[in-house]
């Protein structure tokens, strides 16, 4: 299989480090102005589900302008079905928040299944009649064993590194992890993910492998005395984990001598639509911040 | 089938060889043979393409790459006329009744007076000559054009010329003709250099003060030369000073050099030293950023060689190139360069018969490692190499005819990457991606054809044929390209042959003295290829070969093209018309990982691609001014079925209007000013038409591939030269040479990007970088 750890070596680092070279040299950025075309507006799917019991939520909107330059429109009033072949639930539109469709408290996915959603009712390209989309999430993926975690200090990078201790399945596993700072989410937008294969740790201990990252240099990563800092693995399937590292590509910018030509992020909803379906199991190991590191 | 036709082939050639070496002039026993070399009468370099006129028989010949000639006539007295641009004719009467040795040394006209950008051989050769599609350029002229950092480049000059354009702002690599950076073969004294770049691709390996010849072949490349789709560059080395200790040298804002020819034997043995050393970061300690003091960010170059005569009839010469970039940071290290060793034996086996064999060595490499003290540390490295083995034959057989003949055999080793961890607690775990070999030869034989005095003909065939061999990993892949299982082979297994015809025919009809038609037709294969998805290029190039997941790529290109000098020949003009249909074109899925991937091939996409254009081109070879204007109509576009839904698409590097003025005017005898002005249509781009949330983020939703263009790029640099009065009797010349890149300050897109604005989440606006505003730089350049 792909050996994507590498990518991490590859293009982010070495484009960083020699592009910093070249801005030393001599490179200067400004805004433009540049006409871009408009394209057709298509449905936008966020939903992820997870094996924890709770309000579980999906986001739905449309694509908009590219210098739209407002919060993505809403698509309400649709009807969202997820099943699992056995049992269907209908999703309900939260009152407060356009768009943002949800379970009831008690829902959770169960591990081994295959889910499905069901988007109806809605009329995105706006001909008068109603469209239909369609998605379906492979089988929730088993996760690690979590037990424990620890926290280091990077001087070099200034940052918190937070080791993992954990059984890896002897399958071939895909991971998303993320951080919290006293239950807020800190690594709270894509680029900010921690995505990986096993690779490393195929079906052994991962033994305190990196996991995520704390910049000291940001103001809302900053850690105090007595701050409870979790540690969320999720178990993603392969094809979350390929639309994960697609989107983090494109939204790393690009440059003449490392990047090949953009592309569009490929979506597993049917009918055009965007965005992605997924299912994951979840699981979250904490420690509390017991000494700062020394500067 | 084929591979008989192969052993035929060879052993024709060695009995064409043992016959001519046998029976010397039994032949053609009624003609005598005059031949010799001609040489630079200062330093004793041989000239390469000088000419030969009989004019009893209003016939010539030209010099080859050795600046030997031949030339078999009748009996007879003849007036001969030796000459070569720069450089005084002599003019020699002969008596031919038996076989006749004549060496001939030139000596430089002022050079202040008859300096010409690019050189014609004679006056009207460009009309004359059969060849078409090719530029040669002397590195004098390639001195004067203004030039980034006062850095005069090789490559940035054959950028201006028709036909020939950049692949990205500042960079050396180049695209001819709608073909790709990786489909030029660039050859260094015969050997292969696979990454002609310095310093991320701004500055390239060739240092000026080391180099005779450069010679670019657009299209109508020789049959001796193959393995690449769209062009030939052939850079010669300078052989070293054969009469005098002489030396060159120079100082520049970005770099020195100095060169040191020595004749060990007086016109026997010569050795030449060539060295230049970039000094960026001897200036980043003044730095005021603490990190940006620890840098060391370099390039250095050698260039070395050495040949002996041992009599008229053997000379041998070793050359030699290493150069390596280095940028090292307080953690890390990025380091890479060439190496290539070539050794020719010139050998005469008669007088008609010119043989050179010659064993080529040519490696590239690159690493990139992270401190031993880092938890992340490793050190990943990747390699390439050839040892190459071939020989050329010419054979003068009347002047109306000279036959080409020859061989090569190359082995490729490619190491595409492996990774060590260089600390034991280190967070990587070893990879290795398997090495892997091929084979390439191939044979070839061409002949020039004066049909009659107004037709020449030139035809050739080269059968070339490539194998992968053991050891190596093969990965078979399902028709939706993911990886079913791997084959490994043994050393010696030879598990895919490809091999195939390439002809090459080229005529030339002349109308009248200032006036010729020339068309030409080539079919050229191309077994290696880098995997490369960026325009500009990186020092990370990974090279890959043909294999039974891969096909080799496939050239067919037709010019034709209309020669006319005006005004005594000063002023040459020129049309060309090209069509070029490549088949097997190798592009990448979206999103494609290319290094440190062991399904590399996974991730290829085939398809074709096509090519067509109109060059024009004015050169001015006038008394005080000198240069061309080119314009070039072009248009390069792919077609891959499994990219942008399979709908056509540009290339990268199309860009349909190309215009280039290069002038230089010597103001008075110390005095030149030189002047540049380039325009290009922008590069096609990807932009995005639409966006989209997904977790927080705004994500594009892009155009059709290369559906929008980036802004035009214009820019124009001058320069002034200027030589020192100067004193008789003293040897040392100095000349200092101030330019301007970028006079009127244009901002140039290098790339532009689409970000989110950080204060508001919402916004998002396009970010152009442009990397070179207005930069003036003073360059000092010497010789003694």
């Amino acid at each position: 299989m792909k050996d994507k750890k590498y990518t991490f070596i590859s293009e982010k680092n070495i484009s960083m480090i020699l592009i910093f070279a070249i801005i030393i040299l001599c490179a200067c950025q400004e805004k433009i102005n540049i006409k871009l075309d408009e394209t057709f507006t298509r449905l936008v799917v966020d939903g992820s589900f997870s094996t924890d019991t709770a309000i579980q939520k999906i986001k739905l909107t449309t694509t908009s302008d590219y210098f739209h330059n407002q919060p993505a429109p809403r698509v309400s009033g649709a009807k969202v079905i997820i099943s699992d072949g056995d049992t269907s639930i209908m999703l309900i539109e939260n009152d407060n928040a356009s768009g943002v469709y949800e379970t009831d408290n008690n829902f959770y996915c169960d591990k081994n299944k295959t889910y499905t959603l069901t988007i109806t009712n809605v009329d995105i390209d706006k001909d008068g009649n109603y469209e239909e989309y369609y998605a379906q999430s492979s089988v929730v993926r088993p996760n690690s064993e979590i037990d424990s975690i620890n926290l280091t200090y990077n001087e070099r990078w200034n940052m918190l590194v937070i080791h993992s201790y954990a059984w890896d399945p002897p399958t071939k596993d895909f991971y998303l992890m993320k951080v919290y700072k006293n239950g807020v989410l800190v690594s709270d937008s894509v680029s900010e993910y921690f995505v990986t294969d096993d690779v490393l740790f195929n079906g052994n201990y991962t033994n305190g492998i990196a996991s995520q990252f704390l910049d000291q240099n940001k103001a809302d990563e900053i850690i105090r005395l007595g701050d409870i800092i979790t540690l969320e693995i999720d178990g993603i399937n392969e094809d979350y984990y390929n639309y994960l590292l697609e989107l983090q590509q494109e939204l790393q910018g690009s440059n003449p001598i490392f990047s090949g030509p953009p592309a569009n992020v490929k979506s597993n909803i049917n009918n055009g639509a965007l965005g992605f379906f997924t299912t994951y199991s979840l699981t979250r190991a904490s420690v509390v911040v017991k000494e700062l590191p020394d500067k | 089938m084929r591979h008989r036709f192969f052993i035929s082939f060879l052993l024709l050639y060695f009995i064409t060889i043992n016959l001519q070496a046998n029976n010397i002039n039994s032949t053609s026993s009624d003609k005598r043979t005059i031949s010799g070399y001609i040489t630079d009468i200062n330093n004793g370099e041989a000239l390469i393409g000088a000419t030969i006129y009989v004019e009893e028989l209003m016939q010539g010949a030209t010099t080859n790459l050795y600046g030997f000639y031949s030339l078999s006539l009748l009996p007879g007295k003849y007036t001969m006329v030796f000459s070569y641009i720069g450089f005084q004719s002599v003019k020699k009467k002969i008596v031919l009744n038996k076989d006749l040795r004549l060496n001939i040394e030139l000596q430089t006209t002022d050079k202040a007076l008859d300096e010409i950008l690019v050189t014609g051989d004679k006056k009207n050769s460009n009309i004359t000559k059969v060849e078409m599609s090719t530029v040669k350029m002397k590195m004098q002229a390639i001195k004067k054009i203004p030039a980034l950092m006062g850095e005069v480049d090789v490559l940035k000059a054959i950028q201006l010329l028709p036909g020939v354009q950049s692949t990205s702002e500042g960079s050396t690599s180049f695209s001819v003709r709608g073909g790709s950076n990786d489909q030029n073969l660039i050859l260094l004294d015969e050997a292969t250099v696979y990454n002609a770049s310095h310093l991320l691709g701004f500055f390239s390996v060739f240092n000026n003060d080391a180099i005779k010849n450069v010679k670019l072949y657009k299209g109508d490349i020789p049959a001796s030369n193959g393995g690449r789709l769209s062009s030939l560059l052939d850079v010669r080395m300078k052989e070293g000073n054969l009469k005098k200790i002489s030396g060159t040298g120079g100082i520049g804002s970005i770099s020195s050099r100095f060169t040191l020819e020595v004749p060990i034997i007086k016109n026997k043995t010569s050795f030449i030293i060539s060295g230049r050393r970039s000094y960026a970061d001897i200036f980043l300690p003044l730095a005021r950023d603490k990190d940006i003091r620890k840098l060391k960010l370099y390039f250095y170059d050698v260039n070395l060689k050495i040949n002996h005569k041992f009599n008229d009839k053997n000379r041998l010469y070793l050359s030699s190139y290493f150069g390596r970039d280095a940028f090292i940071n307080k953690f890390s290290k990025i380091s890479w360069g060439n190496r290539t060793i070539s050794l020719r034996w010139n050998h005469l086996f008669s007088k008609k018969l010119f043989s050179n064999f010659t064993v080529i060595n040519s490696e590239y490499d690159y690493q990139f490692g992270v401190d031993q003290s880092d938890a992340l540390s490793f050190l990943w490295k990747s390699s390439l190499s050839d040892i190459c083995l071939k020989s050329d034959l010419n054979y003068f057989a009347t002047p109306n005819n000279t036959l080409k003949f020859g061989f090569i055999s190359m082995y490729h080793t490619f190491n595409p990457g492996n990774i060590t961890p260089t600390n034991e607690n280190s967070f990587f775990s070893e990879f290795i991606i398997p090495k892997n070999h091929s084979l390439e030869h191939a044979v070839y034989i061409s002949n020039e054809q004066k049909i009659v005095s107004v037709l020449t003909l030139k035809y050739g065939l080269r059968y070339s044929l490539f194998q992968n061999i053991g050891e190596g990993t093969l990965y078979n892949f399902d028709e939706n390209h993911n990886r079913i299982d791997s084959t490994h082979y043994q050393s010696g297994d030879i598990f895919k042959t490809y091999s195939g015809f390439e002809p090459r025919l080229s005529l030339n009809y002349i109308l009248n003295e200032t006036s010729s038609i020339k068309a030409s037709y080539s079919r050229t294969r191309q077994y290696i290829q880098m995997a490369q998805n960026s325009t500009a290029g990186s020092p990370f190039d990974l090279w890959f070969s043909a294999s039974p997941n891969v096909k080799p790529q496939i050239a067919d290109q037709v010019a034709i093209g209309v020669f006319k000098n005006l005004k005594q020949n000063t002023i040459e003009t020129s049309v060309e018309i090209y069509y070029k249909k490549m088949s097997n074109t190798i592009d990448f899925k979206d999103h494609a990982q290319l290094l440190l991937n062991k399904e590399l091939e996974g991730e290829l996409r085939f398809g074709e691609s096509y090519s067509y254009g109109a060059e024009f081109l004015v050169k001015l070879k006038l008394k005080k001014l000198n240069g061309w204007i080119s314009y070039t109509h072009s248009k390069a576009q792919r077609k891959i079925p499994e990219i942008n839904t399979g709908k056509i698409y540009p290339a990268t590097y199309d860009k349909p209007n190309d215009i280039s003025i290069v002038m230089n005017y010597q103001i008075s005898k110390r005095v030149t000013f030189s002047v540049n002005w380039i325009y290009s249509t922008g590069s096609p781009v990807t932009f995005p038409t639409g966006r989209f949330e997904y977790n927080g983020a705004v994500v594009p939703v892009y155009s059709d591939r290369n559906a929008y263009r980036m802004p035009d790029y214009h820019r124009l640099d001058i320069a002034f030269t200027l030589l020192p009065k100067r004193k008789p009797n003293k040897k040392w010349h100095g000349e200092w040479n101030f330019s301007i890149f970028n006079v009127y300050e244009r901002k140039n897109a290098w790339t532009i990007n689409f970000v989110t604005d950080e204060n508001n989440p919402d916004n998002t606006y396009a970010e152009m970088t442009y990397l070179f505003s207005i930069i003036p730089s003073i360059t000092y350049n010497f010789h003694f």
